[in-house]
């Protein structure tokens, strides 16, 4: 490689570094807590941990059908990140003692305790369902993203499945 | 069918499955940076990804490989559990491969060289991830410049690499896939300087 070429290549990545370096922390980073289509888990830890779907894609994702019993009841396959891993693997919090509330854009919300995820692996926050993305509720949705239920937690779990989640809120207890 | 040689066909399809093989490797790995830093996995392994496509073009380097390639993998992925976009799987994959013969075909005689197998990488990665970005996520337009130079700045890497993995291969298996050019002229010119034997 000659030394002109070298120096094209040298540039041109140099150019693109400075200015992903530039967003990332202008446009990228800030904070996107409670914002549509971003999981922010925040509270008891450090630093809020901010997630949209591409970066939840990437998790270990949970595949399964699911009954939603309520007005109307719905059984469909969700696709989506296990409550339990996010909150110990991602989040890195095991106070068994504590509690999670998961909040909607709307400001709906549903309190999970840790004992209650830690004995299922399948509460989960879901951006697909039958393998398409959950629209948003301005496309006429439930999503991006859906708190999932499964009957072994609450019967009648489709009340507490809470649409266009956004947060989920560490709590200590006691 | 003509036009492609089964050589051709054999190097779309290897590198085709390797590309999707080595993706869902890859993928957990970038995932291991990404996700600490909140980066879109997808645009980063996008450019190890169009690595392979980018060195079909130098082993294939006819016109119509690169979206052959494109459309290999998606047909595949449509029917695979993992990664399918559904029907718009077909655009998101056999695009880049389009962009990248149009590129070649621009390049024309000099589509070996360093600089085209970058942009070419770059160019692939950036059609992707944008096409991915507006049918699939339709995400804000600031987010998306953000992946978008990500896409290329991975994608640039990715292109070259695989020009010097072409170059590597065509050294060791003898291919004349006109890398080194000086080479190339040398080879050209033998058949004048050397002594017409039987006449």
């Amino acid at each position: 490689m000659n030394k002109k070429t070298l120096a094209i290549i040298l540039a041109v990545n140099l150019i693109l570094v400075s200015a992903i370096v530039t967003l990332y922390f202008t446009i990228w980073k800030p904070s996107r807590v409670g914002e549509e289509g971003y999981l922010t888990i925040t509270g008891e830890i450090g630093n809020n941990i901010v997630f949209n779907v591409t970066q939840l894609e990437v998790l270990p994702n949970i595949t399964q059908e699911y009954f939603l019993q309520g007005n109307p009841n719905i059984l469909a396959n969700y696709t989506g990140v296990s409550i339990y891993y996010l909150i110990t693997e991602i989040a890195n919090y095991t106070n068994p003692n504590s509690s999670f509330k998961v909040k909607a854009t709307d400001n709906y919300q549903y309190t999970l305790t840790m004992t209650q995820i830690n004995n299922t692996r399948d509460i989960i926050i879901a951006y697909m369902k039958n393998g398409e993305y959950l629209k948003s509720g301005s496309e006429g949705g439930n999503g991006p993203l859906r708190l999932i239920i499964p009957q072994s937690i609450e019967q009648y779990n489709g009340q507490f499945c809470v649409k266009y989640v956004v947060l989920i809120e560490i709590i200590q207890g006691d | 069918m003509k036009r492609y040689s089964t050589f051709d066909l054999i190097i779309i399809a290897i590198m085709a499955a390797l590309g999707l093989g080595t993706k869902q490797i890859i993928r957990p790995l970038v995932s291991l940076i990404t996700v600490p830093l909140g980066i879109p996995g997808g645009a980063v392994v996008g450019g190890f990804y169009m690595l392979w496509l980018v060195l079909t073009k130098r082993l294939a380097p006819k016109f119509g490989t690169g979206f052959l390639f494109g459309l290999t993998q998606a047909l595949v992925v449509m029917i695979l559990p993992f990664g399918s976009h559904g029907i718009f799987t077909l655009i998101t994959y056999s695009m880049p491969g389009l962009a990248v013969d149009l590129i070649d075909l621009a390049f024309g005689k000099k589509a070996n060289g360093v600089i085209c197998s970058m942009i070419e990488g770059a160019i692939a990665n950036f059609v992707g991830s944008l096409l991915v970005l507006i049918l699939i996520f339709r995400l804000a337009l600031e987010p998306s410049i953000f992946i978008t130079l990500i896409a290329l700045l991975t994608g640039n890497i990715g292109g070259i690499i695989s020009y010097y993995i072409a170059k590597q291969l065509a050294n060791t298996l003898s291919l004349d896939l006109s890398i080194d050019e000086k080479k190339k002229n040398k080879k050209e010119e033998l058949p004048i300087d050397t002594p017409q034997i039987g006449q």
